[in-house]
Formats: structure tokens, sequence, C-alpha cells
């Protein structure tokens, strides 16, 4: 492959050696050289021309048009939740907020129907996230708020693991160029470095198609994307939200290798955690979201099989217990702790449920737990970490008192949160009060 | 500072700019003496002040060597400079290496030692520019070209940042007299060197990047995979390093071209070559035509006996493989090399006698038999470039002829296939399509092709930029 360009630069004529650089144009009449020089330069005007108008369409597709080439999981999720709002739109919502494991494990199709004390029949969508921590959970909350989707409840999943984690899904390696506008000003106060984060998120945005290009890769070619960045588990979505993968007749084993991806994923942080400072900001943010806008949540820990649970360090375990149990109080939200729900059976790397484990989990759990989230009996609630205060969810808590957390001292540990902006569905925003 | 990475285009664009802005030469070469001194000294500046120093001493003795008219000193100014540069490029990346193996081989013998290996840094694109200033300084002595007076313009033959790290082997009679020359800005050049830069880009981004992602996990770990696999990954190889190198080599022309220089040609099709010899045509030129005029010809070339001519080439080809890189199996490659130049030699003389024979390898099936047979020997000798050490070589041409079972391909194959299916459209485009023709199409589709370039090596880029392979010689 390459440029005969000695035909190109002389008329076919080889130059020779130590003439080489003289104009390309050299040996033509002067007019063929002057149309030498306006074709060239119409064709490199044409080519920066058409390259800026690429990148620049590619950025206004994916930042309002199409979001799902953007962020795929939120935007088909996005469109699979309004589908079924359009479908039903009188029934409530209930929203899962979580990771791959309420992803994989909560099948909202499985679910026995729920009922309201008023007798209608909530719909569940499960609104997981692959890698989502407390971070990530609130801009999903904020992302729905502003397309109008207002929630009747919320279930937000807590992975302990991520909880010492200084970064999330949006901040780390390449997830940033998920992110619009609105969530990189809404981040900024979690970022370690709001002007790094804003740098890189404007730097993604000059060249879209750089940014964006395993996202279309997947799209569109996701046969060739090596194993370690294949992220098309979004096309196995179910229209609530469940990502079916596998199937029923799959053998109930664990798998070694897969259990090897975990070990190294999550070992170091179940062995050393300490709560970060940006996840306690987070998840105190989104609750104090869900306060302001009449949205009763409670917080859940997914099953894990022995294995999983077996990692965590005796420190850590109680450091944890001790966290979900003071936020609890605090802020007089339910948290669950379903780790021992299921059987090691159940899971193929002993926290991410196997199909047939998510419909068995999803049949106790939409009972038990989400139940009683609906019907506001959250005294029946099993497996709580911290008994509740007989005024929840009537009492809307304010304050936040400081917890013994390193925070950073520019930032107030409870900000006054606004969404005020939030375009919230009256009719929604009405079942909430009710 | 990578050619494909932002920091590069900016850098550039910078340089780019004031260049075309300032009319006089002098500072145009100051500018560039400067931007390519930054550049070497991004990776680390007290190497880039080496290669400075080592510049300084060649351009005073070639001026030695120019004012003096006994022939003993003449060589003598020579074999200083001769053994300066070889001194540098044998303490920087085969000093340890040579150490290592006496070590082995007095452990071996039985004999302890007490050797240590030493504490340095490899200085990147050492191997390459050494080459150039013994060809200035060769030809300065065998009166070939005049010794240059002028430091900066001497200096920047040297540093030239398109050429610097990886080649291509500029020789001094080609680029001194293009520094002299002034510069007019040419929009066909602007034009011709985008084309070359954006060509490089997709070899190195969109394929050769890609291709890696067969190629290294399969090396990693040879055990785990079925022989198909290893076949593929080999395939892959010869792919990737010849879109990595080349696509190095064309960024490199691109750049220069724009600065309104040309450097040497490096590829020219390789794998169509049709026997040994040949690709030794069409591979890394620069550097097999440096072989052949600074190493295999004074060694007497194919002047003497069929024996003579076969040790010379061995000797050339085993050096050749050296120079890529301070390990056994580099040899190894070069040895290799040398034996199949050999044999086709006999071999061609041996047709000579067979009239039927040579007919038929020169008809189409013959010719696409050798090139398959030249491509099957070239992928062959890759694995033993690319492999860790012998035993990881052995291993993998061990696992394809037994044909072992084991893991398939890392990534499906519709990658590999897809490149090799574009590979061969771009071959067939090259070889068959006159670039006149391709010039005269409409302006739009131009810029369309050239926007579109752009545009896949920005999605096909992967994850994490990986260095150019020969970056490490």
């Amino acid at each position: 492959m390459m440029l005969k360009e000695e035909s190109f630069l002389a008329n076919g004529r080889r130059q020779p050696a130590g003439k080489s650089d003289q104009p390309a144009d050299a040996g033509r009449s002067p007019s063929s050289r002057k149309r030498l020089a306006a074709h060239t330069r119409t064709c490199l005007l044409w080519a920066l021309a058409l390259f800026a108008a690429g990148q620049g369409a590619v950025l206004i597709a994916t930042q309002s048009f199409w979001p799902h080439l953007r962020d795929p999981e939120f935007g088909y999720k996005l469109n699979a939740l309004r589908q079924r709002l359009a479908e039903e739109p009188d029934r409530p919502l209930l929203v899962l907020l979580g990771t791959s494991r309420t992803g994989q494990g909560v099948r909202p199709s499985a679910m026995p129907d729920l009922r309201t004390p008023d007798g209608r029949k909530p719909l569940v969508f499960n609104f997981s996230q692959v890698g989502s921590g407390a971070l990530a959970e609130l801009v999903t909350l904020r992302r729905l708020l502003d397309a109008g989707i207002h929630p009747d409840w919320l279930a937000v999943e807590i992975l302990p693991a991520l909880l010492g984690r200084g970064v999330d899904v949006f901040d780390a390696g390449s997830g940033i160029c998920r992110l619009n506008w609105n969530d990189v000003r809404q981040l900024d106060r979690y970022a370690a470095d709001p002007i790094t984060l804003k740098r890189r998120w404007l730097k993604d945005q000059l060249s879209p198609w750089h940014a964006h290009r395993f996202s279309f890769m997947n799209h569109y070619a996701s046969d060739c994307v090596p194993w370690r960045l294949r992220l098309d588990h979004w096309k196995q979505l179910d229209r609530w939200g469940w990502s079916d993968i596998g199937s029923d007749s799959q053998p109930l084993v664990l798998v070694p290798a897969a259990l090897e991806v975990t070990r190294s994923t999550y070992f170091d942080d179940l062995q050393h955690l300490q709560i970060a400072p940006m996840q306690d900001r987070a998840l105190r943010d989104l609750l104090a979201i869900c306060r302001q806008a009449g949205i009763p949540a409670l917080l859940y820990l997914m099953p894990e099989g022995t294995i999983f649970r077996s990692w965590y360090a005796p420190a850590v375990n109680a450091c944890i217990n001790d966290y979900l149990t003071r936020l609890s109080r605090e802020l007089n939200v339910p948290v669950v702790d379903l780790r021992m729900w299921m059987e090691d059976k159940y899971f193929g790397d002993s926290h991410h449920l196997y199909r047939m484990g998510a419909s068995l989990f999803s049949r106790r759990f939409a009972p038990e737990v989400l139940g009683c989230l609906v019907q506001g009996k959250l005294e029946a609630l099993p497996s709580l970490m911290a008994p509740l205060p007989p005024t929840y969810p009537q009492e809307q808590h304010d304050r936040t008192p400081a917890m013994t957390l390193k925070s950073r001292p520019d930032q107030p540990a409870s900000p006054t949160l606004s969404i005020g902006r939030n375009k919230v569905n009256p009719s929604r925003a009405g079942n909430a009060a009710e | 500072m990578q050619f494909c990475s932002q920091k590069f285009f900016l850098f550039f664009l910078l340089i780019f700019c004031l260049y075309w802005a300032v009319p006089w030469r002098r500072v145009r070469v100051g500018l560039l003496l400067a931007a390519s001194f930054y550049f070497y000294a991004s990776w680390n500046k007290w190497l880039a002040l080496l290669i400075c120093v080592s510049t300084l001493l060649d351009y005073l003795l070639a001026l030695g060597i120019e004012h003096s008219a006994a022939n003993w000193r003449r060589k003598l100014l020579l074999c200083i400079s001769l053994f300066a540069n070889l001194g540098l490029l044998c303490y920087f990346k085969y000093a340890n290496f040579f150490l290592l193996s006496l070590d082995e081989a007095l452990i071996a013998a039985g004999v302890s030692t007490w050797f240590r290996t030493l504490d340095v840094l490899l200085p990147v694109g050492i191997s390459f520019y050494t080459f150039e200033a013994i060809n200035y300084m060769v030809d300065v002595y065998r009166r070939r070209i005049p010794a240059e007076r002028n430091l900066g313009d001497f200096m920047l033959f040297i540093l030239f940042f398109p050429h610097l790290i990886a080649g291509p082997i500029v020789r001094a009679r080609d680029f001194l007299p293009q520094i002299k020359r002034p510069k007019r800005w040419s929009w066909a050049r602007m034009y011709l060197g985008t084309g070359y830069f954006l060509m490089g880009l997709v070899k190195k981004l969109a394929i050769a990047d890609r291709m890696a992602e067969y190629v290294d996990p399969v090396f990693a770990d040879p055990s785990a995979y079925r022989g198909s696999a290893i076949v593929f990954a080999a395939i892959a190889y010869a792919v990737q390093i010849y879109c990595d190198f080349s696509g190095y080599t064309d960024m490199a022309i691109g750049t220069a071209h724009m600065l309104g220089y040309k450097l040497a040609r490096n590829f020219n099709l390789p794998y169509l070559a049709v026997n040994i010899a040949d690709f030794w045509h069409r591979w890394h030129i620069s550097l097999s035509s440096w072989l052949r005029d600074y190493l295999f010809i004074p060694l007497g070339g194919s002047r003497g006996t069929r024996w003579q001519t076969a040790r010379n080439l061995l000797i050339t080809m085993t050096l050749g493989g050296l120079w890529h890189g301070a390990s056994w199996t580099f040899v190894f490659w070069g040895v290799l090399h040398g034996v199949f130049l050999v044999i086709h030699r006999g071999f061609r003389d041996y047709c000579k006698t067979e009239p039927v024979l040579e007919r038929f390898l020169r008809s189409v099936p013959g010719t696409a038999l050798r090139m398959l047979l030249t491509f099957t020997c070239v992928a062959a000798c890759w694995v033993f470039f690319r492999a860790a050490s012998f035993e990881t070589a052995f291993a993998l041409l061990h696992r394809v002829v037994v044909w072992s079972s084991g893991l398939g391909t890392p990534i499906p194959m519709l990658n590999l296939k897809c490149t090799l299916v574009f590979m061969w459209i771009c071959h067939a485009v090259a070889y068959w399509v006159p670039w006149r023709k391709m010039w005269r199409l409409p302006a739009p589709i131009q810029g369309f092709a050239y926007a579109a370039a752009l545009v896949l090596a920005q999605v096909l880029a992967p994850d994490a930029g990986k260095v150019f392979i020969y970056f490490q010689f």
C-alpha cells in the first residue's frame, strides 16, 4: 500500500534522487500547476469540512436524538420504560436502581402482582445499570426526573464493595463519555478534580466518533470487539429492563473463570474497605431528592454466595453494617439485607444470579420487600438492618447529621438540592402524594 | 510522543503553522531542529542531549576526514567515529544481552560468575540514527559526499523528528541537499502528505492495533490455544507488524512532505513478494539497502564463489537480525532469513537448468504459489521475531505441527477475515489502479475518502494506544 507519488508529483516521470523535495507541481505547465493546486486545495477543504460535519452530527445526535448511542444501557432502558408507561399510563411506577446484580437478578415479569392499598397494580421496572455505585444511581434518578418520569417508589441497591471506591462508573476510564452536560455539571461536586472531569468531558466532545467508538462497535459490529470490551448486554434486555442472559436449561454450577474475575474485581475492596465520602454524599443526595420529590425509597443489598461473603474482612463487614445502620437511622430509610437469601447453586460467580435464581428471587422479593414498600408497611420488611421509627415515611428530614467520614472541607456533607428544573409528571407526582 | 496521539497532533500543528509562517530558510531549519529536540526530549531529555553530543562528534570527525589528505588519518578518524557510534549502540542496546549470555554460558560450563546487569535505559531510535550517522561518515570517507559545514543542517539530518525514532533510514546524499533548498508552499504536496499520514493512521489504529488482539494473548500463553488459533495469530502478526511499521513510515513520510521534505520509500507491497530476495527488496527498504551497501558489498557481496556469497548473506542477515533487538530470537530470525536467501540463490541457479520448471514458476499459478510459499516462510520467521523466547516460539510451532486442541482465537474470526479482505483490496488497488486516475476523481469524493479514513481510524482505534513495534529497536 504505497501511494505512487512519483507519478502524482511529476507527471509520471520518476524524479532523480536529491531533487525529490522540489515542489510537487514541478515539471508541470503553469496552467496545469494552477489546476492541480486548486484541485488539491478543494479536496483538502472538502475533507476538513466533511470531517467537521461528521463530528458535529455525531455530537448532536448523541447529546440529543440518540442518547442510546452515548449511554446504551440508559438509553434502551429509558425507551423501554417509556413504552411500558405509554401502554399502561394509569399504573403507578416502581423503579429499581442498582448494579448488574439487580440487572440480572430482579425479573419483574416473574413477580407476582403487587397491590397498592387502593388496589392499583404498580408497574415494576428494573432500571439498574452495570457497575452503578451510588453516584451512577443518583445520575440515573436525575436523568429520569429530567425526562419527565417520576417514579412513585424507588428501590435502590447498595453493592457494599462499591461503597469504598472513590470513583464511579462514569468517572472511570471511558465512562465519562456517557455523560451529558447536565450530568457533568451535577457531578462537579462529587469529582476529586472537577476541572479535570470537565476537561476530559470536553475533550471527548471534540471527537465524538472516537469517544463513542465502543458504543458504535457494540451496536453495529460487536463481533469485532474484543471480549473484554464487549458491553452489549443491553441487547438482551426484556420489556421490564431485566438482563435476559442465559437460559433455564443452563447448568447451575459455579464457573471458576467467572469467580476469578469476581474475586479480582472485589476481593481487595472487601479486605480494606472504608466508606468513600463521595459515595456517602451521593447516596445521601439521592435520598434527599427522593424526599423532596415525595418518592418513598428503600435500600437493599442483593443476595451473595457463600464464597463472596467469605471475602468480607470482619472489620469491613462491621464498617458496612455500621454505616448502613446509621444511614438508615439518620435518614429514616429502610435498609434491607438480602445477602443470605439465595443458595449458592443459583450463582454463576457467587454474586450474579442465574436466570432460574433470578425468577426464584423475584418471586420472593416482590411480595416480601417491594410489596411492603408499595403498601407503606415498612415495619413488616424482613432483614432490616435497623428498626424504623413509626413516623416513616411521613416525616421529611432535611437534617443529615455529619458522620465520622472524611469529606472535602469545601463541600458540605448535606447540600441543599434543587429539583426545580426537573419536569416532574404531575399525574405521577399526584400518585406520589397519595 | 506517538504519531497517533493528540499530543503529537497539537505539536505538529504548531510547528507546521510556525514553519510556513516564517519565510527565512535558516529560521525554518532552526525551528525544525528545536522541534526535533523537543520531540525526542519528551521521552528523555538526557538521551536527547546524548544524541546531540554524538552528532556533534560526527560533525567534527567528518570535517576532519575531509580536511585530511593522509589516508591513515582519514581511516583513523573514521574508526573513531565508528567506534563511538557502535560503542554507544552496543552499550545501550547490547551490553546487558552480552553479559547475560556470557553469564548463562559460564554457568552452563560450571563456572561461577559475578556479572551484574547494567542499569541502562535504551534510547529510542538509537539503531536508526546510528546507521544514519555511519552512512554519512562512510560516504564522506569514500568522498561520495562532501562533509557538511553547517552544524545546524547536519543536526537536522540526524534529528529530523519524522524519521528520528523508527526511520526510514535516510541517506545524507539524499537529505542534506533538501535542507539547503528553499521550500515553497504547495497544496499538492500538502494533499499528498495528508494522504500518507491518514493512510499510516488507518494502518496503525484500524489494523495493526486490532490485530494485536489476536496476537498478544496467543503469544503470551501458547499452551492454551489450539493449532488453528496459533496459525491465525501468526498470520495476524504478519499483518500487524507490516501495518504497524509501514503505518509509522507512512506517517513519517506524510509529516515530512507537509514540511517540504521527502523521505525514502520503505515498503513496496512486501507480501506480494515472489521469493525471499524479492521480499527484502520490498520490506524495510531503507535498512536492506543500507545492509547491502555498507555490509554485504564491503564483505565481498556476490562477487566471490558460491560459498563466499552464502557466507556474506548469512553474516549480513544475522547482523541484520541482531540490529533488530538484543535477543537470540532476533538473531535466529536473521539467520533463518539468511538461510532462506542462500536456498533461494541455489534454487534459482537450479531453475536455470530446468526450463519447464522455470516456465511454470513464471506462470500465473506458479507466481501465486511462489507468493504463498514466500509469505508462509516469512510468517513462520515472524514467530521467532515476536516470541519472547525460543521455548515460546517452539511451543507455538509444535502446537501447529501436532495440531493440538485448546481455545479458539481470542476474538471472533470475523475481524481477521474483514481485515484480510480489506488488505487484499488495498493491495489490489495499489498494484493495479494508477494513482493519477484516483486523484482525478471529483474533489468532494476525494475529500470524503480522506474524512472517512480519519473517522475509520478514530472508530477502530483500540482502548489504549499501543507503542509502535519498531520503537523498541
